[in-house]
This record gives structure tokens, sequence and C-alpha cells, in this order.
């Protein structure tokens, strides 16, 4: 038998693949004590060998687990101080009608069972809400309207600039914060700290 | 296909219409592989569970574009192999650290800790299964890919040939003689290894038939 050939069947033994005329013709190929029995005993060391090193190193991978919902909650949390105030500056986009106004000025959802507030993710109108009730925020100015877009599904998008107005104390005079046009050089998060 | 195939399909439908526990089931079907996938091609510095942290997260976030569900092993290995090329890319652009002092230059560690004197047989015995363990693994990861790859996958003893197969998108002929030659050529690499006196071809094939 060929080298090639024995290497093959010998694989195809050890990995259960093996017919049982395969078995047979390896038998008899071997005989009691050929050397074929010695590589067939060596290739079963090594692949025993190797395979709980690689089951051990792969062993990783039962501590990784897909959790769909997860990194959408990490953003969420991460929408505070600074970060929420860019969100505001940025491109604010809502399906025209569907603005739920009333909604910032509900208060926290109770558990009618555990009479607790729930614990739920926030989403980024929930944390503009919190932020909105923080202490240096003195209130939300009327939105700007920048541009309306018809959309293919017939509904139109309003897009508009949400303005809040804060404050921050600091102890190092206006011009350390403020340059020329009277912008500010120090994102407001970071005055307050 | 068979009933694992089938099996996927469905979790494939389910996830993909956001049943996260169908997603969960289909990850955990398939994620030793996957593993074995980055351990094969990973950059040698970097530990298979980050990288396969990276490949779950587009694993959630591109389900919905694998259009031919019976093609979910090639395609969940190729989003493994884009996990496994992107980090070489970005490690060749970092600064280079520099190996701890406690390696040699060969990457090992040295022998900082030495050996409590009075091995006993049993505990000498697990210590020189462990090197051999160590080398073994070591001449695998320095085959050729083509070699490296299938053997890795079938030493876990999860994928069938016909399994390995599809994810390697090869027949089952290259399969079966990729792996004989992978062998050959890892036990020409061992040499020395030693073999126990005695081969077991009766229990052998008791457990083939």
């Amino acid at each position: 038998m060929p080298p090639e050939e024995s290497e093959t069947l010998i694989g195809r033994i050890m990995d259960h693949e093996a017919t049982p005329q395969e078995l047979d013709r390896f038998e008899r190929l071997a005989g009691p004590a050929a050397p074929l029995w010695r590589t067939l005993a060596l290739r079963q060391l090594d692949m025993g060998l190797l395979g709980d090193r690689v089951r051990q190193e792969t062993d990783a991978a039962l501590r990784v687990e897909v959790a769909p919902d997860a990194p959408r909650r990490n953003l969420a949390v991460t929408l505070s101080g600074w970060a929420a105030v860019l969100l505001l500056a940025s491109w604010w986009a809502i399906i025209a009608g569907t603005g739920d106004w009333a909604a910032e000025r509900r208060p926290p959802r109770i558990d009618p069972v555990a009479g607790s507030v729930i614990q739920a993710p926030l989403d980024p109108d929930e944390h503009l809400r919190r932020y909105l009730a923080a202490d240096f925020v003195r209130g939300e100015l009327d939105p700007i309207v920048l541009e309306t877009e018809l959309l293919a599904n017939g509904r139109h998008r309003v897009y508009f600039m949400r303005r809040i107005e804060v404050y921050a104390d600091i102890d190092a005079p206006p011009d350390a914060v403020l340059d020329d046009p009277a912008r500010l050089r120090i994102p407001p998060a970071d005055q307050r700290r | 296909m068979g009933f694992r195939h089938s099996a996927d399909e469905q979790l494939i439908e389910r996830a993909r219409d956001g049943d996260r526990v169908a997603l969960q089931e289909l990850w955990r079907a398939h994620r030793r592989w996957v593993a074995a996938i980055v351990l094969a091609h990973r950059p040698h510095f970097i530990e298979v569970e980050d990288l396969l942290q990276d490949v779950a997260v587009k694993f959630i976030d591109k389900l919905h574009t694998l259009r031919d569900a019976q093609a979910f092993r090639p395609w969940l290995r190729q989003i493994a192999l884009n996990v496994c090329r992107g980090a070489a890319r970005s490690s060749r652009s970092m600064l280079h650290l520099g190996r701890p002092q406690w390696e040699s230059a060969d990457g090992r560690e040295t022998g900082i800790v030495s050996e409590p004197a009075g091995l006993t047989g049993e505990v000498q015995c697990r210590a020189e299964q462990r090197e051999a363990a160590d080398r073994i693994m070591e001449q695998a990861l320095s085959l050729p890919l083509a070699y490296r790859e299938p053997l890795l996958l079938r030493c876990l003893r999860s994928l069938t040939y016909r399994q390995i197969s599809e994810v390697l998108e090869l027949p089952i002929t290259t399969i079966e003689t990729r792996l004989a030659r992978g062998r050959r050529m890892l036990r020409e690499e061992l040499g020395d290894l030693d073999v126990p006196d005695q081969p077991k071809p009766a229990q052998h094939r008791a457990r083939q038939r």
C-alpha cells in the first residue's frame, strides 16, 4: 500500500470514519506486528495530546456569550453629560407628528407590584429627561427647525436643534474658559468638575 | 445534510426574526469550532477569547446579511478570519513594546521558579505530559495553514469530515488528505516524542463498530 494511502486509512480509522471493509483491510495489511500498528499508535498519541491542548485553549469559547441587547445598553449609559449636549447639537430627527413632548414631563414609571422605580435600561430620551432635571440645567429653549424632508413612505421628517441652557460655577475669570467670539474652550461637564 | 444542519437552519431563521434564545443557541452550538479557527489564524500574542468576543459581536451584527442558511458555517468562518486578519493588521501598526522580562528570546517563560526537588512519579508524569502537549501544540501551530486548520478542527472531535469540508469549502477527499499529511508532518517534527509500548488495536476496533 502506498504511504499516502495508508496514512489516509489510518486517519479514517482514528476519526471513526472508516467502514468495516476499511478496518478489515487495515488489519490484513498491518499483520500482527507490522510498523503500521506503531504508526496508528503514534498518531493516536499525537491527536490525544493535541486534542486536549486545543480543547484547553478553546475553553475560552465557553465564556463568550452573545447578549444581543448589551451593546445598546452600554451605549445608553455612556450618553450622559457632555455627550448628551453633543447629541442635542447634532441633527435630531423625528418623524413629524410622533414627537412625544408630554412624555418629558411624566414621572418615572412605577412598578405597581414592587412599588419601586423599574430599573430598565435608559433610552436616549430618558437620559435627556434626567439631564434636564439636573441642578445646573436652567431649562430648555424652543427648538429651532432646520429642515424638513419628504420620505419615500409619504411621511415627513423634521430636523431641528434642541437648545438647553446650563450654567457652570468657575473659579477662574471668564476669559480663562472663553475665546474671542465667546465660545467655550472647555466642555461644560469639565468646567463643573 | 442531516439533523444538525436542519436544526441550524431553524435556529438561523428564528434568530433573524429577533429570537434571542435562538441566537444564543446558535452561537453556543458553533463557538467551539470557531475558537479552533481563531486559534489557527490568530496573531500569537492575542488571546483566543479576546478575538472570539469580536467574532461574537460581528456574528450578531451581520447575521441578517447571511443569505443562504446552508452556507452558515463558511460564513461564520469568514467572520472569524476577518477578525483575525484585522487584529494582525492592527498589531502591525502598534508600537512594539518588547517582551516581558520573564520571557526568553524564543517566547518561552524562563525558569524563574525552580522545580521543587523530590517530585513524585505521578506529578512528574503529568509534568511530562503537559510538556509533550505544549510541544505538540507548538508544532501544530507552526504547520502550514492548509494543514493546521483542518487538524485543529478535527482534533476537537466535534466536527465530521463532511462538516469540516463545509466549513473550509473544500472536498471531503481534500480534507482527508490534508489531515493525513498534517499528522505525518507533525510526527516528523516531533521525532523523539515517546509512544506507549502496546498499541491496542482490539480496543480501538471495538469502539469503531
